[in-house]
């Protein structure tokens, strides 16, 4: 059998190291599945206070006011700003939650080790990975507003949301590294 | 255990495809579903070595000046990366402070001093073994470079305060979208499996 590596991408004749650049590239279904599934679940758990908490905190002399990453994206939309208040609902609203229902699809079709709709399994986990890290986008704003606003009267403090959503992001991008998309295709042997 | 010099199995739809010479300027794409394989490469090796030089320069500036500052009624704020990072950390927000000095500085600065110190060893033809060293690292962290997300972060961000603040962009914003550039032009549209080929093509001459 040839085997892609993942790494350097020689075509190996076959084995368990590549043949160029010396890494494991041997397949193993449950190791990637047990993997994925465990970033997966944890993703999913750190969703929740990523949501609830607030990820930034204006204090305006002495108030302090927190909003949520759905809070922002409805003030950006309120004034006026449609473009911005699109990008950031797409980057941290439908891109997570697209994902989560990606990876749970993915997950259970190898669980299930149902080699069909090969090529859309692979498009659908090429489409996960190139768009799972522009989540990040609104980690990095909490990041550059609080550098530039920390003013005596009024200041930008980042909230504790903010770690659970950057912790999520990362889960979600390290499940979905753990699928190894040569196994979608994969015929399980009858036991 | 040996490796298959001839072919290319396509990322997209993995059917084996027999890799072809190609001339200048030609691509080679896949015959099953039209994903591109591999593209012409005369002259990688000197194209990776000037941008990846190049890149770095452009690294230094973008981190030691300030990216933009603003000005809210006499009030002056300024955005350099290694300063944001340290207020997180300070705010003691540890873990998204290392992650951003991982993805905005750490990775982005060993990604391009690993493909200029590889591309000046594979010109040069010495130090076999130090070059696919340095290769097996790009391949590791070359997802892991999140500056272009952080450059849209900066535009996103400024478009919040616009309505309160003065803004001046600084040298390292300009040098961060260069970089940026060179980073998709090297990083994103190279398979990395063609610098392999071409780290083979120089030491073991067919």
């Amino acid at each position: 059998m040839l085997l892609k590596c993942p790494y350097c991408e020689a075509t190996n004749e076959n084995g368990t190291r590549c043949a160029r650049c010396g890494l494991f590239i041997g397949l193993d279904r449950a190791a990637s599945l047990h993997k994925s599934l465990a970033y997966l679940i944890a993703a999913i758990i750190f969703y929740i206070p990523a949501n609830i908490y607030p990820v930034l905190k204006t204090s305006k002399f002495a108030a302090t006011h927190g909003s949520t990453i759905f809070e922002g994206v409805v003030q950006m939309w309120r004034s006026g700003d449609y473009p911005v208040a699109i990008i950031i609902f797409t980057a941290s609203i439908f891109i997570p939650v697209a994902k989560f229902a990606v990876l749970v699809y993915l997950n259970y079709t190898l669980a299930r080790c149902a080699p069909r709709n090969v090529r859309r399994r692979i498009f659908l986990y090429h489409l996960i990975e190139l768009t799972g890290p522009w989540s990040l986008i609104d980690v990095f704003v909490v990041l550059i507003l609080v550098a530039l606003i920390h003013f005596q009267n009024i200041a930008i403090i980042p909230g504790i949301g903010v770690s659970s959503f950057a912790l999520m992001v990362v889960l979600t991008i390290l499940s979905a590294n753990a699928i190894d998309p040569r196994i979608l295709g994969v015929q399980c042997a009858k036991r | 255990m040996r490796y298959r010099k001839d072919l290319i199995i396509c990322d997209r739809c993995q059917s084996v495809n027999k890799k072809l010479p190609l001339a200048a300027k030609e691509e080679a794409r896949c015959a099953e579903c039209g994903a591109l394989l591999y593209s012409s490469d005369v002259g990688l090796e000197y194209k990776v070595l000037s941008w990846s030089f190049t890149a770095l320069v452009l690294f230094v500036l973008a981190n030691i000046y300030p990216i933009i500052s603003i000005d809210i009624a006499g009030m002056n704020g300024t955005l350099t990366i290694l300063e944001a990072i340290g207020r997180l950390f300070d705010a003691g927000f540890l873990f998204v402070s290392f992650f951003a000095l991982l993805v905005l500085v750490v990775f982005p600065f060993l990604l391009m001093s690993f493909l200029f110190a590889f591309s000046l060893f594979t010109v040069a033809g010495i130090e076999k073994e130090i070059a696919k060293t340095l290769l097996l690292g790009v391949s590791l962290i070359r997802r892991w470079s999140m500056l272009d997300i952080f450059f849209i972060s900066i535009l996103v961000a400024l478009i919040k305060i616009y309505e309160y603040a003065r803004i001046e962009f600084g040298v390292a914003f300009w040098a961060l979208a260069l970089f940026i550039v060179l980073e998709i032009m090297l990083v994103r549209m190279v398979p990395v499996g063609q610098l392999w080929d071409l780290w083979e093509r120089r030491y073991y001459a067919t």
